[in-house]
């Protein structure tokens, strides 16, 4: 049995309103309910912690939703803060990103519809890609495959467009996308096929 | 190929997914065998999620959280306000105390604490007691143990 001395040592915890302690150090490897139940409790630490954890997700399903890179940065945030103010109405017993990409979703849905898009919106010169070490011609022909890929996106209905992101981009499971859209899962599969095909041809034909 | 052999578009597209079960699995693993076009169209979906995981990239390139912070607080949340307390006792096995020990110790030596400079004359006017004053304490009033 090993021996146990006592020791102080710094105190990472912290005492909320209600005086109850809890633990701040580990805030990362929280589970998203259990930040959701500490921002609950008044941490805000445990909201900051959710936020960064979703930021850039919820941004870029936006972003290849509508294809504006700065009304998705309002929209983004318009979907975080919807996020928490309705988190009483948050069951826990579904998943805090499905909640999230419920709202992003129809944040989306409801910017398109203000815009009644129905044109190519291009996205600007600028385009986020992961570092992968390319070379600069590497780099270049990537950025126009990307640009080319937004259009033809652009190009499917939002209906196809977002089952298709949600599942190649967001790597969803057909059963969380069938819960964030509403949706059989029967429905997920034909909606998902049938977007592939459609973006597989406007991307063989050039038409974006 | 009998076109009527083929599969459904949807379970090539959920083949590509891993989302078939095993017997759906086998069975069309052995038509794209002998099945050129259901080949293509395969090939294609594979190509299409390559392509579309480069768009995985997006970043807003800021924190976003103090500025929700802020919206949040105008809309009542609560913030946490106590501070923290500095320290807490915990039990540590006798290894990890020794090895806590240890590193105070080495870090002590690290630290060197260079010895008070001499006060000179003109400083001295910023003494407990400068000069010319009383000094009503039985001990040294300066730095210099200098009674005026």
């Amino acid at each position: 049995m090993e021996t146990m001395v006592w020791a102080l040592v710094p105190d990472s915890s912290v005492t909320d309103n209600s005086g109850r302690v809890q633990d701040t150090m580990s805030m990362r490897e929280r589970r998203d309910d259990e930040c959701v139940a500490l921002y609950r409790q008044g941490d805000m630490r445990a909201f900051e912690e959710l936020v960064r954890r979703y930021q850039d997700r919820v941004y870029r399903f936006v972003l290849r939703m509508i294809g504006s890179r700065e009304e998705s940065l309002d929209l983004a945030q318009e979907t975080l803060l919807k996020a928490f103010q309705g988190l009483p109405r948050w069951r826990p017993q579904a998943q805090f990103s499905t909640w999230l990409f419920q709202i992003a979703r129809n944040t989306a849905i409801d910017a398109l519809r203000r815009r009644k898009l129905v044109e190519y919106v291009p996205i600007g010169d600028d385009v986020d890609l992961p570092d992968q070490g390319l070379s600069p011609e590497s780099q270049l022909q990537l950025v126009q495959r990307c640009r080319n890929l937004q259009a033809a996106l652009l190009r499917l209905s939002p209906e196809h467009r977002e089952v298709l992101l949600l599942r190649e981009v967001e790597e969803m499971a057909y059963d969380e996308i069938a819960e964030t859209l509403g949706l059989p899962e029967g429905t997920v599969k034909s909606r998902l096929a049938r977007a592939r095909l459609e973006l597989l041809a406007i991307c063989r034909h050039g038409t974006y | 190929m009998n076109k009527l052999d083929c599969p459904r578009v949807e379970e090539l597209s959920a083949y590509v997914d891993d989302a078939l079960e095993p017997d759906a699995l086998a069975a069309l693993a052995v038509h794209l065998g002998a099945c050129a076009d259901c080949r293509k169209t395969v090939h294609g979906f594979r190509e299409l999620h390559t392509a579309l995981r480069d768009l995985a990239g997006a970043r807003v390139g800021q924190d976003l959280a103090p500025r929700l912070h802020a919206a949040l607080a105008g809309s009542g949340a609560r913030v946490l306000r106590r501070p923290a307390r500095l320290w807490r006792v915990l039990p540590l096995p006798l290894a990890a105390a020794a090895s806590l020990l240890l590193g105070v110790f080495l870090g002590g030596l690290l630290v060197h604490i260079p010895a008070a400079a001499p006060v000179s004359p003109a400083m001295a006017v910023f003494d407990v007691v400068p000069p010319g004053g009383i000094c009503m304490s039985a001990g040294p009033c300066s730095p210099q143990g200098r009674i005026y």
